[in-house]
């Protein structure tokens, strides 16, 4: 066998480089998801809108649970963050500036969520520690509770324009890239798409949710199916360019 | 010769940045420590009553300890994009992360000091909060303040998060001593700690004590590690090789 070429062996260097990331990238992204899936599942529980005295009762019950649930989505968001930059390393070479953007746009979004977070944990266990909350009546509490969901509802909202937004960049290099398929590129950007429309009707439509449910098969195999394709199938290995002589 | 003059030229402007790094980062410090004072003269956090008569009798100082601790997270920031200039070279990913990173912590600090600013409305502006009685406005003002409590607890995350690429980055960076980004990785862990502590367990911050000397000597060491030597460790180790 002939000696590896310069070229061929900048190629495999770039390739190795490329997997590892595609696969950290992914590794961060499934974690992501597990994450806060699992802490939209614990929170879950304590919300009994129509009822408020149920939801004092069972935020009562389950204080450690809400702040384990609380913790993760934080982490979650952490998590996205670091998602965000793996693919950034990943896809700089396709589009250095537009790579920079998706990852400014989940920055925003990380940071409107864990403001969020913060005033939705306190919004629960307002009704669960009264101990310095003597000066109001428990339904002055639970009103005050809600409005403190409330708001950070609305903060839910002004994050789904900004989880949505960088998917636009992302789902253009991806389709650009050459070594992830194109398929997933579509998929990205339908993604974004369907965040937009989100975020549209919960601002113009609120308590429309239903509308936007036929979307969520969408978002979920988008982003899920990203994270696993780069996990097993990595990236695709490429040849360097070499000028035409 | 053209080649050495633009090594030392390169060891110059590093050896620059290495210190205004230091210096920005101890500016920092001397901030957020004194915010913490200036809280902790205000703030009871059992005490209502006493909390809420401590901010009226000095809304000058409470004004004063939140600007403060603005001008601290932008001092933060400005010294994490000092740190990614002069670490770029050794990583130029990694670099960008840890600015990210503790960009985050920086936003959610902020927006949760804007909400614990929120307290001194409740405390003074009588016109606007006629409808609720004196109790009720210091509950809210508490509220308002453990609200914002909160938020520091959230940031500590992310300013526990940045130091894992920063501590790496100047493990390998060759020019700053290993020892520092063994540290630096340490204090990482120590801040996740307080964050699991805070999150879980609120009324336990005992357990954390015992990390505070970790913590202070990492952040502190290294910015003083910068500011007095600079960035030419190596370089020192290979002069100090080539006179024996």
């Amino acid at each position: 066998m002939a000696e590896k070429t310069e070229i061929e062996i900048a190629e495999d260097l770039q390739n190795t480089s490329r997997r590892k990331l595609a696969r950290l990238a992914g590794f961060l992204y499934l974690a992501y998801i597990v994450l806060f899936a699992s802490s939209t599942f614990i929170q879950h529980k304590p919300f009994v809108w129509d009822d408020p005295a149920a939801m004092a009762r069972n935020i009562a019950d389950s204080a450690l649970m809400i702040r384990i649930g609380y913790m993760s989505e934080v982490i979650a968001a952490l998590l996205f963050l670091s998602t965000a930059w793996a693919l950034y390393a990943l896809l700089k070479p396709v589009g250095k500036n537009l790579a920079l953007l998706f990852v400014l746009f989940n920055l925003a979004g990380v940071a409107v969520e864990c403001v969020c977070a913060l005033i939705q944990i306190d919004a629960l266990l307002l009704l669960g520690d009264s101990s310095y909350l003597h000066a109001f009546n428990p339904s002055q509490l639970q009103t005050l509770s809600l409005f403190f969901l409330g708001l950070s509802g609305s903060g839910n909202m002004i994050l789904t324009l900004f989880y949505g937004a960088w998917l636009f960049p992302l789902g253009y290099l991806v389709f650009r890239s050459g070594f992830l398929p194109q398929f997933l590129g579509v998929l990205l950007l339908l993604d974004g798409l369907s965040l937009m429309i989100c975020f549209v009707q919960l601002c113009l439509f609120p308590g429309h949710e239903k509308l936007t449910y036929p979307l969520y098969p969408i978002m979920f195999i988008a982003e899920f199916g990203l994270a696993l394709w780069l996990i097993i199938k990595g990236v695709k290995t490429q040849k360097i360019q070499t000028p035409a002589r | 010769m053209s080649i050495e003059n633009a090594v030392n030229q390169q060891n110059a402007t590093r050896d620059k940045l290495a210190r205004r790094a230091g210096a920005v980062y101890l500016a920092y410090i001397v901030f957020i420590a004194s915010f913490g004072i200036m809280q902790s003269h205000q703030i009871a956090w059992s005490d209502l009553v006493a909390t809420a008569h401590n901010i009226q009798q000095s809304i000058v100082l409470f004004r004063v300890a939140f600007v403060t601790e603005i001008v601290a997270t932008l001092l933060f920031l400005c010294a994490t994009w000092s740190y990614y200039v002069l670490l770029k070279p050794v990583g130029k990913n990694l670099a960008l992360l840890l600015v990210l990173l503790n960009l985050a912590g920086v936003a959610v600090e902020a927006a949760s000091a804007v909400v614990r600013f929120g307290a001194l409305k409740c405390l003074t502006d009588t016109d606007l909060l006629h409808g609720f009685t004196v109790d009720q406005m210091q509950t809210m003002a508490m509220l308002l303040l453990r609200v914002g409590g909160s938020g520091m607890m959230v940031a500590n995350l992310f300013y526990g998060a940045w130091l894992l690429p920063f501590g790496w980055l100047v493990y390998k960076s060759g020019f700053i001593p290993r020892f520092w980004g063994v540290l630096l990785i340490a204090d990482c862990f120590c801040l996740w700690i307080c964050f699991a502590q805070s999150c879980l367990f609120p009324a336990y911050e005992k357990w954390t004590y015992p990390l505070y000397p970790i913590m202070f000597v990492a952040e502190v060491g290294t910015a003083l590690w910068l500011v007095i030597k600079g960035a030419n460790w190596k370089r020192q180790q290979f002069e100090e090789r080539k006179s024996n």
